[in-house]
C-alpha cells in the first residue's frame, strides 16, 4: 500500500513537470526571448538565449505587421505579399517533427464567408539540408492543419522563412474588416 | 496493481500532451468599397447621310460596351455633361438639347433621353461577371429637322455608385 502511495505521488510529480514543459514551450512561442530559464529544468538557469536548448521547441517570429489593404481594383485582382513575414525557429533534438500551419481564427464582416480564406504561405528558404516533404509552392491556408515539411531529428537550431500572401480576392469578397490568426504547430511522431 | 495501471495511464496521457507545440500570429485585412467601370468599343461619330435619317433618327446598336466591377451592390447612372450639344462647326445650332440622344442597355426595349439630371442605366450585385456586369448599350439620335447641319459634340457621364 505504501508503494502504491509512493507511485501516486511520483505520477503527480511527472504530470506536473510535463505541464510545466508545455508552458515553457508556449512562452518561447510568444516571442519573449529575453534572459530566462531556458534549460527546461525549472532551476532559473540556462544560457539565456530564450531557447529551450535541451529540448525540442518552436518559436514563431513575425517580422512585420501582418496587414493587407485593398483600396484599388488592382489590389482585389492581384496577389499581395508580405515578404519574410515569418521565421520559424525550432529544434528537433529529441525526435523528428512535422510543422503544420492553419488559420485558427478568421472573422469576417457581416455576411462574409468564414471559409473563404485568401491567405497563403510561400516558402522562401531554410538552413536545413535534411528536411523532406517540403512544400515549395504557395500553401493555401484553411482552418485545417496542413503540413509544411518534416524535419528529422538533429541537434542544430533550424530556421525556415516564409512570405505571407493574399490571393486575389476578387469582387465577391465583401468590403470590410477581416482579422485572422495563423497557428503553426510542431508535432512529433 | 489497479493503482499502477491508473498511474501508467496518467503518465501516457501527460506525455502525449507534451508532444505538440504551437505558436500563433494575428493579422488583418481591410477591404474598402471598390467600384470600377470601363467603357470601350465606342463606335465613333454618328452620321446623318440621307433624308430618312432625319425622318426616323439614327440608331446604333452596341454603340459601346460597359464593364462594371464592384464589391458592393451597385447602381449605374448616365447623364449629359451639358444641357445642349456643343456646336463644332460654324453653321451648327447652339440650341440642340441633349435629349435628342437616347440611350438603353442593348437587351432592353425603350430608350431614355439624355439629360443633365441623370437616369439609371443598370444595377447589379457585387461581383465582376455576368450579363449585368458586362453589357452593350444602344444609342438613338433623333434631332428631326429643327437644327442646322453641322458637327456636334456632347459628353455623356456614367456614374457608378454602391447601393
Amino acid at each position: 500500500m505504501n508503494i502504491a502511495r509512493y507511485l501516486c505521488i511520483l505520477s503527480l510529480v511527472i504530470i506536473f513537470s510535463s505541464y510545466t514543459y508545455v508552458q515553457a514551450s508556449s512562452d518561447a512561442v510568444a516571442g519573449d526571448i529575453s534572459k530566462k530559464d531556458d534549460d527546461n529544468k525549472g532551476n532559473g538557469k540556462g544560457n539565456g538565449n530564450g531557447n529551450n536548448d535541451n529540448q525540442n521547441y518552436l518559436e514563431v517570429n513575425v517580422n512585420s505587421t501582418l496587414s493587407f489593404s485593398c483600396e484599388t481594383p488592382e489590389d482585389l485582382e492581384n496577389v499581395q505579399t508580405i515578404n519574410n513575414a515569418f521565421r520559424l525557429k525550432f529544434k528537433t533534438k529529441n525526435s523528428d517533427c512535422s510543422i503544420y500551419a492553419k488559420v485558427s481564427n478568421f472573422t469576417t464582416p457581416s455576411g462574409g464567408n468564414p471559409n473563404d480564406i485568401p491567405l497563403e504561405l510561400q516558402y522562401i528558404s531554410d538552413n536545413s539540408s535534411s528536411a523532406y516533404s517540403l512544400i515549395r509552392t504557395p500553401v493555401k491556408l484553411t482552418n485545417v492543419d496542413q503540413r509544411l515539411f518534416v524535419q528529422p531529428r538533429k541537434s542544430q537550431t533550424f530556421q525556415y522563412y516564409y512570405d505571407l500572401r493574399m490571393a486575389p480576392v476578387g469582387y465577391d469578397f465583401r468590403a470590410g474588416q477581416y482579422s485572422y490568426t495563423i497557428t503553426f504547430t510542431m508535432t512529433q511522431p | 496493481m489497479r493503482y499502477l495501471v491508473s498511474i501508467m495511464l496518467l503518465f501516457v496521457s501527460a506525455t502525449s500532451f507534451g508532444q505538440g507545440m504551437s505558436g500563433s500570429a494575428q493579422g488583418n485585412i481591410k477591404v474598402y468599397s471598390i467600384q470600377s467601370i470601363t467603357v470601350d468599343r465606342l463606335q465613333g461619330a454618328i452620321s446623318f447621310n440621307s433624308p430618312n435619317d432625319y425622318f426616323n433618327g439614327v440608331t446604333v446598336e452596341s454603340y459601346a460596351n460597359i464593364k462594371v466591377k464592384s464589391n458592393e451592390n451597385w447602381l449605374l447612372y448616365f447623364s449629359a455633361q451639358s444641357a445642349y450639344f456643343t456646336p463644332l462647326s460654324s453653321n451648327a445650332s447652339k440650341d440642340m438639347p441633349s435629349s435628342v440622344l437616347g440611350i438603353k442597355v442593348s437587351n432592353k426595349r425603350s430608350y431614355t433621353p439624355l439629360t443633365t439630371g441623370g437616369d439609371k442605366l443598370q444595377q447589379g450585385n457585387r461581383g465582376s461577371n455576368g450579363s449585368k456586369h458586362d453589357f452593350d448599350i444602344d444609342v438613338q439620335l433623333d434631332p428631326g429637322f429643327a437644327y442646322n447641319g453641322g458637327l456636334y459634340n456632347i459628353g455623356v457621364v456614367f456614374t457608378l455608385t454602391k447601393q
